[in-house]
């Protein structure tokens, strides 16, 4: 995928998809790895998303917002198309950005990202530090739920 | 009460008695050969699925590999340990780890730490650790693995055993054995340097020949007994026990008993 679609400002309407629920166990620690790296930079945008419902004009800007922050960061474009391709289980080249941002925020909200972070300590996979966040991000989808 | 259980449950609480003496003796805990030779360790985990992995302590070679997986998880990126956990597993005897639900992977991770775990030390291994606050010196020979392939060398020399023989032996069971190799080539060198001329130091005021031992192996000397010793406290003399002391075994006896002096 081109870096020129990630960056974009595409405002197509965003058509979220459901759950990991069928992503396979190993895809799903390793995309929750891949987004543990740049999650101290999301959390301050995933916050304030939890903080504007979905239809608000607000909602726009924070996507773009966080596009802005991905294009600051190879590494973190990378990463992030990275996981979200494993957790869609499809290739996702011909997706909008606008469509990849919401799926991730999708991604990230719907409860089971948080057990994967759980999964990921318990087995060994993150130390103390990248547990915080998983804490702090575990509180934003409570307060979300 | 059954019986048997009960001589059972005494001998085993025996055993224990005698293993934490022991242990309090040497300043470590030491491997017991015959449980690590006839209880093998294995697990069974339930599964999500309603499936069951059957698990099985692993051999000196997966052992081996566990530990430097294990170590690897920690060293690399982050994106780059889940490839190796699953190598971790595969090693552990897991046949495919992938297709395990997420909600399994701590129990099974969990059942192979378990019965993988060290049991027990050996006075070769546990005095032979670089300290941590110690840089480790690397030797031109030295390469990944080398330590396993010198238990390997020694067992093979020793014994005669094939390197798949070995690498199927319980770990502990293995390095038991080695140290058994490395005391018994000690005591032929020992043997070699007292039949040998440089051994002896003439005496000019004696005008005899004296034996000059080889220097023992560090972790073959008397353990230093660390925090397992009690500390012994100076008991005041108001404090010793004064007048007729009974001995049961002798009858009646008087007994003055003696300060520290005498």
């Amino acid at each position: 995928m081109s870096m020129k679609k990630w960056f974009g400002q595409s405002q197509e309407t965003v058509t979220p998809e459901k759950g990991e629920g069928g992503v396979p166990a190993f895809d799903a620690l390793q995309a929750a790895l891949l987004i543990t790296k740049h999650l101290s930079t999301l959390l301050p945008f995933l916050q304030a998303l939890r903080q504007v419902p979905g239809e608000m004009p607000q909602r726009v800007g924070l996507l773009q917002a966080i596009a802005g922050e991905i294009a600051n960061d190879r590494d973190f474009a990378r990463d992030w198309y990275a996981a979200l391709e494993l957790l869609a289980g499809e290739d996702l080249s011909s997706r909008s950005v606008a469509d990849l941002l919401a799926l991730s925020v999708d991604h990230l909200s719907n409860g089971r990202m948080g057990d994967v972070w759980g999964t990921a300590f318990r087995v060994g996979l993150i130390d103390d530090a990248a547990l915080q966040h998983w804490i702090l991000y575990e509180g934003l989808t409570n307060q979300a739920s | 009460m059954d019986r048997s259980n009960g001589k059972h449950s005494q001998r085993s609480a025996e055993h224990s008695r005698r293993s934490q003496k022991q242990a309090a003796a040497l300043g470590f805990e030491p491997v017991d050969y015959l449980s690590c030779l006839y209880d093998r360790g294995e697990a069974q985990v339930p599964l999500a699925n309603g499936e069951v992995i059957a698990l099985r302590r692993v051999g000196l070679g997966r052992h081996f590999q566990l530990q430097a997986l294990g170590q690897e998880i920690k060293d690399v990126p982050l994106d780059e340990r889940v490839a190796v956990l699953r190598a971790w597993l595969k090693a552990a005897g897991v046949d495919n780890p992938g297709a395990l639900a997420l909600s399994d992977l701590p129990a099974v991770v969990r059942a192979v730490k378990a019965i993988n775990a060290p049991r027990g030390q050996l006075a070769w291994t546990a005095h032979s650790s670089t300290p941590d606050n110690e840089p480790e010196q690397v030797k031109p020979t030295d390469y990944p693995g080398r330590q396993l392939a010198r238990i390997v060398d020694m067992l093979a020399r020793h014994y005669g055993w094939s390197l798949s023989e070995i690498m199927e032996l319980p770990p502990e069971l293995a390095l038991a054995h080695a140290q058994e190799c490395v005391l018994a080539d000690r005591r032929q060198r020992e043997w070699q340097h007292y039949l040998s001329d440089i051994a002896w130091e003439y005496d000019k005021g004696s005008h005899m020949s004296r034996y000059k031992p080889l220097s023992p192996l560090p972790w073959e000397m008397a353990p230093v007994r660390r925090s397992y010793e009690p500390v012994p406290e100076w008991v005041k003399e108001k404090y010793y026990p004064k007048g007729v002391i009974i001995d049961p075994a002798e009858g009646r006896k008087e007994w003055e008993a003696a300060g520290p002096s005498g």
